[in-house]
């Protein structure tokens, strides 16, 4: 047997933060700390969230395609994306583009799936089907006062990535942040797409992106006054919509232009470990234009939208005795929407919810239960404003260590959760249905976590079981004249995830882990039994899919490979081999290393290299949207701290 | 009470029903049918009836060992050719009577945009296709398929040959926020347009009656306020009169002189009303009633074979394959059958 390391203080720091990736809360949570988005050799959120069982993101192909995320088959509105405190809301859409989002500053990524796993969550975060938060360190200041960071990244398809950072200290506690971040990308990738018998081989037009998104911030401690965060994200950017490959033409035409401003206030404290309280103020401000010079429309058709929303947040914990806490939470923010469209009635949603939570825990048992009072209210300058809605969503989820000695969790959740219909949804010219009522997400899910040190090896394993359940889902239906939207569907979803974890520390010089995950999806849908797709898998649900990671770490280079793998599913309804799309298999690897410039431990380098999808093949997570086949990132960071 | 259906599911998704429904004295042996499919996706087909495997096979495909493309929009016998309109494709096919394809046709502005062909009409010796891009093709079979084009209003769609006179169907579906009322009309000779008529917002067929004096047209309104109409256009005087035919969406030109009219619509909660197919003398400018008992669910689209007096009625949701009802010229049903594609907006026996 190999000698195990000697055990060092700064690795038990790391072993708990990683433990955070295979958490046994009462509810699944996936984890990925700072360390670990280092280790992946990860640059955006994409592909930190693809390491993640039960996440998916539907990605229509390069740097400036729309890629959003969706948890255990349930739609993307259905996800809450939270970054720093503050919501990332798209009340036209119902879902967030996460593609804005690189990996460098963020401390950590959660998705939380399935039911609640913490009670100090706010209202907003509680009611969703499941949250994906991203979260910033706060900066932490060495001799120096003053830290900084350039990076530039060059990767396939003309893409460049200069980053710039800078955080000043301005007093004992308070640091100012600031940083830039800039990405062109031509997103020019030749794909080969076959059409029966006929090859063809063309290059993606576009597909150009250019993306700015600056941030500004303070954050300070008060001592005994708590914490207070303020701070400014601007992003604006300009891409071209590729659209879908069409057969024996491919003249695409259409662009679309971004810019939103989002600013938040977050003060947190803590009393006496008595009393937890989060406050927040927010405003969002987001303005997109969208192109589109195709020659059937007489004029080129220019549509431009507004939406704003202003939120203030409260949530305090009060935990009286040792195991018992009780948890109060109030959101309440306004959206409107400003369009160009035709017949735009300019809504206002006034939503409030409340939640009431109350954990419980004894020696080996988690007890997690409360509900979020949801009410909305919507006024619009033309005709009638949507129904109103009040609910009341509840959710019970607990944990139990089923053995004194073993680390072996067994959880169980139910949520009764809900999504608004969008802007869209209710209002888009003739399409809207202003009779749409919320669609409903019931969750259940069973899971067992187990996990062990034994000498040098680090082991864990994570197996959930989970029925989802949709109603009155919001779907198109057509007329012979006009298509409405209409809470019509009904889902059926069963499955399991399964997660595992190998750490491997034999040599001291060197750490392996292998992450493995794999999940079985059964999506049907249910709704209309004389229909022809009843009971067939919903849309882009691969039944088995999975994903690997495997990382070496050494004090020369570091390595990690990671290997996504989706199986077969339907770009449409109908479970017929018209809408088959084949399995796929996406490898990449990366190579970095660390180094510590001149002897002042001050300066830093860090060198990475990674190449995407190894096999080269086009595959589409979208149907006819291929993705680019092989490509490489190079990136150099200096860091002063 | 969640799980139960689930489990149910589990063991129906193996079971299919049969294809098709037939009645044994109906032979469906020419029938093809073509396949719209979905914006976006590339799955037009035109599919043809295979009397051992008694079911329709891609026969696009078989022939040319390629798909059709995006939209599949129309089809037209002219002699010895087939011709097939791909809107989003920008395509049209000229195919041999085995669909083997002998011309592929692609046509563009003088700005060198390329152009989406819609829907046919034939002359004695020309093929008329309307482009979305606002213009009208000619395309003539004895110059090896060669195109001009002229401009007529925006995104236009159905169209008419009668008398030396091409009448257009202006639909505007894209002038943003407003859609067409006019007809135009393209003289054959000079091959341009000389006159427009006004007719009920966002027109889509024309149909003319044997004698020519007649024309059809159905409009499908602006979805509003404004409903979707049947009007006939008298050519001696150029008035234009309503008919009576409320939910119009379709029309076809059948045997006899006989106009085939599809209508439906919805309740008051948007839930799509079953289609009635009503019959129209043409001739006589007179309606016949109800064509047939049938309440035709998820009605989509309405053809007829003027030849054999057949009347195909197609039957979609947009997300799982059509189903076609043929009819015979009383209005009884010979056949139902799956259409192995989405969206078959058309069926003709070779």
């Amino acid at each position: 047997m190999p000698q195990c390391a000697p055990e060092d203080t700064l690795r038990v720091a790391v072993v708990a933060a990683e433990r955070e990736a295979l958490r046994n809360d009462p509810a699944p949570v996936r984890v990925l700390t700072a360390e670990g988005i280092g280790r992946s050799g990860a640059t955006s959120l994409d592909e930190a969230l693809r390491m993640f069982s039960g996440v998916s993101v539907k990605d229509y192909g390069g740097v400036g395609g729309l890629k959003t995320v969706s948890v255990r088959n349930l739609g993307s509105q259905h996800t809450v994306v939270i970054y720093d405190g503050a919501v990332i809301s798209d009340a036209m859409n119902g879902s967030a583009d996460i593609g804005r989002f690189n990996l460098d500053g963020v401390s950590s990524v959660r998705v939380s799936l399935g039911g609640t796993s913490d009670i100090f969550q706010t209202p907003r975060q509680q009611l969703s089907a499941a949250s994906l938060v991203i979260g910033t360190a706060p900066a932490v200041f060495g001799k120096s006062p003053v830290q900084a960071a350039v990076r530039l990244g060059v990767g396939a398809f003309g893409t460049w990535s200069p980053y710039l950072l800078y955080r000043h200290r301005l007093a004992p506690g308070w640091a100012l942040t600031a940083s830039a971040d800039y990405v062109y990308s031509r997103g020019n990738y030749p794909y080969t797409f076959k059409n029966g018998g006929l090859v063809i081989k063309k290059t993606r037009e576009c597909s150009d992106v250019s993306s700015l998104r600056t941030e500004i911030g303070t954050s300070g401690d008060m001592g005994r006054a708590g914490t207070l965060s303020v701070k400014a994200l601007f992003n604006a950017s300009c891409r071209g919509l590729p659209g879908s490959v069409v057969y024996y033409a491919d003249n695409p035409r259409e662009r679309l232009w971004d810019r939103n401003l989002l600013t938040s206030a977050l003060w947190n404290w803590n009393g006496a470990d008595l009393w937890k309280v989060r406050t927040s103020v927010g405003w969002t401000r987001s303005f997109s234009r969208y192109l589109d010079t195709d020659p059937v429309w007489k004029e080129p058709r220019k549509d431009e939208y507004l939406q704003n929303e202003g939120s203030v947040s409260a949530l305090v914990m009060f935990g009286p005795v040792k195991g018992f806490s009780v948890s109060a939470g109030e959101d309440f923010f306004v959206n409107t929407l400003s369009t160009s469209l035709e017949d735009c009635p300019f809504p206002t949603r006034f939503s409030s919810m409340t939640s009431l939570f109350a954990s419980w825990s004894c020696k080996r048992l988690t007890l997690n239960a409360g509900a979020v009072l949801t009410c909305v209210r919507e006024m619009v300058r033309t005709g009638q404003g949507a129904s109103p809605v009040n609910r009341i969503s509840p959710s019970l989820s607990l944990s139990w260590r089923l053995s004194e000695r073993e680390n072996l969790v067994l959880r169980a959740s139910v949520k009764d959760g809900f999504r608004m219909p969008t802007f869209n949804d209710l209002y888009y010219a003739r399409v809207g249905n202003r009779s749409l009522t919320p669609e409903k997400a019931l969750q259940v899910n069973l899971g067992l976590v187990w996990g062990r040190t034994i000498g040098c090896w680090d082991l864990g394993l994570a197996l959930d079981a989970f029925f989802n359940r949709v109603r009155d889902k919001i779907i198109a239906i057509p007329t012979m004249f006009i298509w409405r939207m209409r809470n019509a569907g009904l889902v059926n979803m069963a499955g399991a995830d399964f997660d595992s974890r190998v750490r491997v520390q034999a040599i001291s010089w060197m750490d392996v882990r292998l992450d493995g995950s794999y999940s079985l999806n059964y999506a049907v849908d249910v709704t209309d039994p004389e229909s022809k797709n009843y009971a067939h898998q919903i849309p882009y649900t691969p039944l088995h899919c999975g994903n690997a990671t495997l990382s070496v770490t050494t004090p020369w280079v570091s390595l990690s490979y990671i290997l996504s793998a989706c199986g077969k599913r339907y770009s449409s309804a109908q479970n017929i081999p018209e809408n088959r799309m084949e399995p796929y298999a996406d490898h990449s690897l990366s190579l970095f290393r660390e180094f510590s410039l001149g002897r002042s431990g001050h300066y830093f380098l860090r060198l990475s290299a990674q190449v995407r999808n190894l096999g080269g093949k086009n595959y589409e997570i979208v149907r006819y949207y291929p993705m680019p086949g092989l490509n490489w990132r190079i990136e150099m960071k200096f860091s002063f701290r | 009470m969640g799980i139960l259906p689930l489990i149910f599911s589990l063991f129906f998704v193996g079971c299919e029903k049969a294809s098709v429904e037939n009645d044994a004295s109906s032979d469906l042996t020419g029938l093809v049918i073509l396949n719209n499919g979905n914006w976006g996706d590339n799955n037009g087909s035109v599919m043809a009836y295979d009397a051992v495997l008694q079911d329709f096979t891609d026969v696009f495909k078989s022939a040319n060992n390629k798909a059709l493309g995006d939209l599949g929009q129309d089809i037209l016998v002219l002699g010895d050719d087939i011709y097939i309109s791909v809107q989003g494709s920008q395509v049209i096919f000229v195919c041999d009577c085995n669909f083997r394809v002998k011309k592929e046709i692609k046509v563009s502005d003088s700005e060198g945009n390329q152009l989406s062909p819609n829907y046919f009409a034939a002359s004695a010796d020309k093929v008329y296709v309307t482009l979305y891009e606002g213009w009208l093709g000619e395309i003539d079979p004895s110059e090896d398929y060669a195109v001009r084009i002229t401009e007529v209003g925006p995104n236009p769609v159905g169209l008419a040959c009668v008398s030396g006179k091409i009448y257009v169907a202006n639909s505007g579906g894209y002038v943003q926020y407003y859609y067409n009322n006019t007809l135009s009309v393209v003289d054959e000779t000079s091959f341009k347009e000389v006159s427009t008529i006004e007719v009920n917002v966002n027109p889509q067929t024309v149909v003319a009656n044997s004698s020519g004096n007649l024309l059809y047209v159905s409009s499908l309104g602006n979805y509003g306020d404004m409903a979707p109409k049947l009007e006939v256009v008298n050519l001696s005087d150029g008035s234009v009169h309503s008919t009576s035919y409320s939910g119009v969406s379709e029309i076809a030109r059948g045997a006899d002189d006989t106009l085939y009219i599809l209508c439906g619509g919805y309740d008051s909660s948007w839930n799509p009303l079953p289609g009635t197919v009503y019959a129209h003398n043409m001739a006589l400018n007179s309606g016949k009633g109800v064509f047939s008992e049938i309440k035709f669910e998820k009605a989509y689209k309405i053809s007829a074979d003027s030849r054999t007096g057949n009347v195909f009625v197609t039957a979609s949701d947009y997300k799982t394959n059509g189903d076609v009802y043929v009819l015979d010229r009383s209005g009884k049903l010979l056949s139902k059958f799956d259409s192995r594609g989405l969206n078959p907006v058309k069926a003709l026996f070779l």
